[in-house]
């Protein structure tokens, strides 16, 4: 009992915290919380759920094709909403990003549809049996795809002249400016790792908890939450947070009450804040006068 | 009275309005544009050609209340909140409680249900000043979330999602005023309490305080600002404000349930603030019915009606990022600059 318990909240820690890593690259790069990365995530379990199920389209091409999408849409968002507008008037940054997610979920009503749908699983199988735990599949295909984006994301801020340009930006902007930087490039490339990895959370996560296009809030106020809880700005910090969260709701609706599962891991991020202000991994934050 | 006010009122904004002489200007202009809504007001609702127009009106008047709390917080002092409908739930529900178990007066109880809302504001910004920015905005998130479990699980108290709960008919002393040209008058005198409260801080010591908090709060600390103070202080006042809006919603719906009061609440009361114009009064009042009717008006869209919605706002803040009433005011004086010409 209490392994497969520790099993799902794990799972469902591993989904917070890709969709946390998301919010944590484009704040760090264009110092904006992106209000609509939620949005991504339900845009790509939606995609994979409109391709697989409504069009018949191959498991094998349509989550390449849903998570394409979701980069293309979180590219367009940036491309016609953020870029160009006042870079120190975070406040209509923030509210121009919410009005995105509306339009991005009213989208996927309008031409998705509003029923809920229950995608097929990436590989069809019996679940893994660990002693008395059982892992279903797809749980293999959710923690896996997290520790294979982790690993690249690692890769292209670490090694690449790309990547490095990123970090770059996010420590000193006008620095990086006079290196030659673009940030624009940066933002860019930001906002589409963002759409490509919610996108892969939204699609794999899409066959255990469905597809539906009032998903996105609930999703994205999980990520946004993790991302605090480890500190914002680092992702492994949004691995952290996401984890602690998961493991959080899934103790307490197995052993408490799932009705208050939100509310105790709420609680929980609350306290933690309060003990430290800028979240667990997260840098003290410098004030300035 | 008259000048101290206009240099408070005015600087919230940037520098640009500060610098110049022209910052009185300015400041009466929010103050000029209250009275001038204050005004227009009953006169719509003398036209109004039937009760839907009225109770649209009487309800972007109740946000509008809520929005005003939400302007000082934000817009003055800084402090952002997600959380705003938690007070405007705690307004309704002890309002409901006390007039339903104990039949208190109906204008007590709202006193007393704002009152309590106020005292959670009060209680929750203590631990709250420790944190800034995102942080504050995920702490408030929080706790708005954390409200509305409770409300829709407190059954006993609030009556949850089925049944939820119900109030009687507003009256002052006997008086019937629940019809909506009665109660058109009680929100609209509600509003104008709001308005001169917001006014009133805005012009006067505590609110240049809050000002200097939203700059920056160690140099606010360091001319000997009690910084924590400050900030409870207009926690306290937005949660007063939108508990008061919360307790007059209670009489205006006469049955509602917990989902009312959920994230999307605070939400839009974010959008309304934003929307309007951060720095005004006014604004946050224009703010409010922007986002009450447009959804009214987009009814008709069915499907497209979240669609339309959407591209609005992003239009909206992406040609006007400070707000509407700013952007309309500046293209107005631009075309009168193009006239002089």
């Amino acid at each position: 009992m209490f392994e497969q318990i520790v099993v799902s909240g794990l799972t469902v820690g591993a989904i917070y915290a890709l969709i946390a890593i998301g919010f944590t690259i484009v704040f760090s790069t264009v110092r904006v919380v992106n209000f609509a990365h939620g949005e991504f995530v339900m845009a790509g379990g939606v995609l994979y759920a409109w391709l697989a199920v409504i069009h018949q389209v191959p498991v094998a091409i349509a989550i390449p094709a849903a998570v394409a999408g979701c980069v293309l849409i979180a590219w367009l968002s940036y491309e016609l909403c953020l870029a160009g507008m006042d870079k120190d008037n975070h406040i209509a940054q923030v509210m121009i990003t919410l009005g995105l997610g509306i339009t991005i979920k009213g989208f996927a009503q309008v031409f998705v549809g509003k029923d809920t749908q229950f995608p097929p699983p990436f590989t069809s199988g019996a679940p893994l049996a660990l002693g008395a735990v059982s892992i279903s599949q797809q749980t293999l295909w959710i923690v896996g795809s997290l520790a294979v984006l982790l690993g690249l994301l690692w890769a292209l801020l670490q090694k690449t002249r790309v990547g490095k340009g990123m970090r770059a930006v996010a420590i000193n902007h006008y620095a990086a400016v006079l290196m030659g930087i673009s940030p624009k490039r940066a933002a860019i490339i930001a906002f589409a790792l963002a759409g490509l990895i919610g996108g892969a959370a939204g699609a794999s996560l899409a066959p255990v908890a469905s597809a539906h296009y009032d998903n996105g809030i609930f999703l994205g106020i999980k990520g946004f939450a993790a991302a605090i809880l480890g500190g914002l700005g680092n992702p492994v910090g949004a691995v952290l947070g996401g984890v602690i969260l998961g493991l959080t709701e899934s103790l307490t609706a197995g052993y408490v009450s799932s009705v208050y599962k939100d509310a105790v891991s709420l609680v929980l991020l609350l306290a933690i804040l309060l003990s430290r202000p800028q979240g667990l991994l997260g840098r003290p934050l410098p004030t300035k006068l | 009275m008259e000048k101290p006010a206009s240099m408070t009122a005015a600087s919230p904004t940037v520098p640009a309005v500060v610098k110049t002489g022209r910052a009185g200007i300015v400041l009466s202009s929010d103050r000029r544009l209250t009275i001038i809504l204050m005004v227009v007001l009953p006169l719509y609702a003398l036209i109004a050609p039937n009760s839907f127009y009225k109770s649209v009106l009487v309800s972007s008047m109740i946000n509008s209340i809520a929005a005003v709390g939400l302007c000082l917080m934000l817009g003055f002092a800084g402090q952002i909140s997600i959380g705003q409908a938690a007070f405007y739930g705690l307004g309704a529900y002890v309002t409901a409680y006390l007039t339903n178990h104990f039949g208190l007066e109906p204008l007590l109880a709202i006193a007393l249900g704002s009152a309590a809302a106020m005292a959670v504001g009060w209680g929750i910004s203590r631990p709250l000043s420790r944190l800034h920015e995102h942080y504050l905005a995920m702490a408030t998130l929080a706790f708005g979330i954390v409200m509305y479990i409770v409300f829709a699980n407190a059954r006993p108290l609030t009556g949850g999602l089925d049944p939820g709960t119900s109030v009687g008919k507003f009256a002052i002393l006997g008086f019937d005023l629940s019809s909506m040209d009665r109660y058109f008058w009680v929100v609209w005198v509600a509003l104008g309490f709001a308005a001169l409260i917001a006014g009133n801080v805005a012009a006067t010591q505590v609110g240049r305080s809050l000002l200097a908090v939203k700059m920056s709060a160690p140099a606010a600390a360091s001319v000997g600002i009690d910084v924590v103070r400050a900030k409870a202080f207009v926690f306290a006042i937005g949660a007063f404000l939108t508990g008061l809006s919360g307790g007059l919603y209670a009489y205006f719906a006469r049955s509602f349930n917990a989902t009312t009061f959920g994230i999307g609440y605070s939400i839009d009361l974010l959008m309304m603030v934003v929307l309007g114009s951060l720095t005004r009064v006014s604004g946050a009042i224009v703010g409010a019915f922007i986002i009450t009717i447009l959804p009214v008006l987009f009814e008709h869209f069915e499907d497209y009606k979240t669609l339309v919605f959407g591209i609005t706002m992003v239009l909206i803040m992406k040609f006007m990022p400070s707000g509407l009433v700013e952007g309309v005011l500046s293209l107005g004086s631009r075309l009168l600059r193009r006239k002089d010409n």
